[in-house]
């Protein structure tokens, strides 16, 4: 028996359709898209092109500035070092998971920037405050999680949108917990979102996307082949082929369409209405331990994850005994060294994160099974 | 119509309606957009500009033009370049229309050949 609430980590089972996706481009997109004018490359690129533009819609952005990648971590790689090439001051907040954390604190070591860490409170004035105060003239960049991946905390986004907007700095947003259970949209003020494909979008592992509004240049941190222009030796400019090269992902693309379009079918708001409702049962039923905390506050929303630690049990421990009926928790700091630091668990925590395909009575009688250990 | 293509000049846009060229030699790295309204532009050297091909930046790009096109009516084709590599958009009728669309919309394309359909 296995019962997954590690979902924030990737999604699984992945629905029907993206299982069928897959096989599809297995049997019919085996050209290389953007590449070759004969049937098979002209039927890939023409599929990789409508996927492309199905997820822009999505997100509310144009199919050219929609760039697929390999993770969240690749796209927020390309973002941070695209957009902060020229040196700058960046803010990041402190809850960003290490994609955005390590290659933001790389350049700054390399001193090729200048980094702040804005403290994230419950409330998201004084939030929106530490972002405001920490604003320099020669600030280039906010990057902020939309949703934590330790405690779920939902950030408030459309502040910070805003806040960048006034003062012409681009918005880099991590949508990786967010996206697929919050509908999150170009237009909340995000210039460039990055988000993976594998989690709340239910694509294949090895899907990211980088999406921007095309108002700051973001240059490629890797260069090749783009299947135009080739004769240069120079990379193209316009995305997305500038910030694409190399054969892409066709069979991850096409389980990310289909992710995605069973997102929009099933409504991002029944989603999180479901999930939400699955984390506030275990929360529930998790009450009357004394030796039992969860990372929540009241003043704050949060996304479908619940993060929380026993006393006298360390998390890896307590995953691991939970692994050995079935149970599906991810363990220890989940690779997000700031937001640890700022809610100070030393050994981590027990992370539980449900899907579109959990059930609340799993939920329930996982909790019911923490209590006993 | 030609496109200068030089070591120095990727990209030296040839309005598609005035037949001008809209940035001086040379254009350097950007593909420059023509500012032209079609109301206000002469026919251009008698041509009515039935069929043209259309360099695209890329085969995205000719790919959303192929769609706004044909959502505006206007029938043409996705192709690989015939030399080289790249993507060109082939207009069987009405390039005129379809230049000032794509104009319109901010779709950067270079025109090729011009011609009228037979």
């Amino acid at each position: 028996m296995i019962i997954n609430f590690d979902n924030a980590a990737t999604t699984y089972p992945k629905p029907e359709s993206v299982k069928a996706a897959v096989m599809e481009a297995m049997d019919r997109y085996g050209g290389n898209a953007g590449r070759g004018g004969h049937a098979l490359a002209a039927a890939t690129s023409e599929a990789v092109y409508s996927a492309r533009e199905d997820i822009a819609g999505f997100f509310g952005a144009e199919p050219e500035n929609t760039v697929f990648a390999l993770n969240c971590t690749h796209a927020l790689n390309m973002a941070i070092q695209g957009i902060m090439s020229g040196g700058g001051h960046m803010i990041i907040s402190g809850l960003e998971h290490n994609s955005a954390a390590r290659p933001a604190a790389a350049l700054a070591a390399e001193g090729k920037i200048t980094l702040s860490v804005a403290e994230v409170f419950s409330d998201s004035r004084r939030t929106l405050e530490s972002f405001r105060s920490l604003i320099r003239d020669d600030t280039k960049a906010i990057v902020c999680t939309l949703a934590s991946n330790v405690t779920g905390q939902i950030m408030p986004y459309r502040e910070i949108g805003r806040l960048c907007r006034e003062r012409g700095i681009c918005f880099i947003a991590d949508g990786a917990q967010a996206c697929g259970v919050l509908d999150v949209k170009l237009a909340d003020g995000i210039n460039i979102l990055c988000t993976a494909g594998h989690k709340g979008l239910y694509g294949i592992t090895g899907t990211g996307l980088l999406i921007t509004d095309g108002k700051f240049p973001i240059l490629p941190i890797m260069q090749g082949g783009t299947g135009t222009d080739s004769m240069s030796l120079r990379q193209p400019e316009l995305t997305p082929e500038s910030l694409e090269s190399g054969t892409v992902g066709v069979i991850g693309i096409m389980s990310l369409k289909a992710g995605t379009d069973f997102v929009k079918q099933t409504g991002i708001g029944n989603i999180f209405r479901h999930e939400d409702m699955i984390c506030r049962r275990f929360i529930r039923a998790l009450a009357g331990d004394e030796r039992i905390t969860v990372y929540r506050s009241p003043e704050a929303r949060y996304a479908p994850i619940v993060s929380f630690n026993i006393d006298g049990i360390a998390p890896g421990d307590a995953a691991a005994a939970l692994a050995e009926k079935g149970y599906c928790l991810r363990s220890g700091y989940q690779c997000s060294a700031l937001a640890h630091t700022q809610l100070g668990t030393k050994n981590g925590t027990v992370r539980f994160s449900p899907s579109l395909f959990s059930r609340a009575e799993d939920a329930e009688e996982l909790a019911r099974l923490i209590k006993t250990l | 119509m030609s496109i200068i293509l030089n070591e120095k000049v990727h990209f030296c846009l040839l309005c598609p309606i005035s037949a001008a060229f809209v940035s001086p030699v040379p254009c350097g790295r950007h593909i420059m957009k023509c500012t032209a309204t079609p109301a206000a532009l002469p026919h251009v050297r008698g041509d009515d500009m039935n069929k043209c091909i259309l360099e695209m930046p890329s085969y995205t790009y000719a790919q959303k033009a192929e769609r706004l096109l044909r959502s505006k009516g206007v029938q043409s084709e996705v192709k690989r370049r015939s030399t080289g590599c790249g993507t060109v958009l082939h207009v069987h009728t009405g390039c005129r229309a379809a230049a000032a669309i794509l104009d319109r919309y901010g779709i950067p394309f270079i025109l090729r050949e011009t011609g009228s359909s037979p």
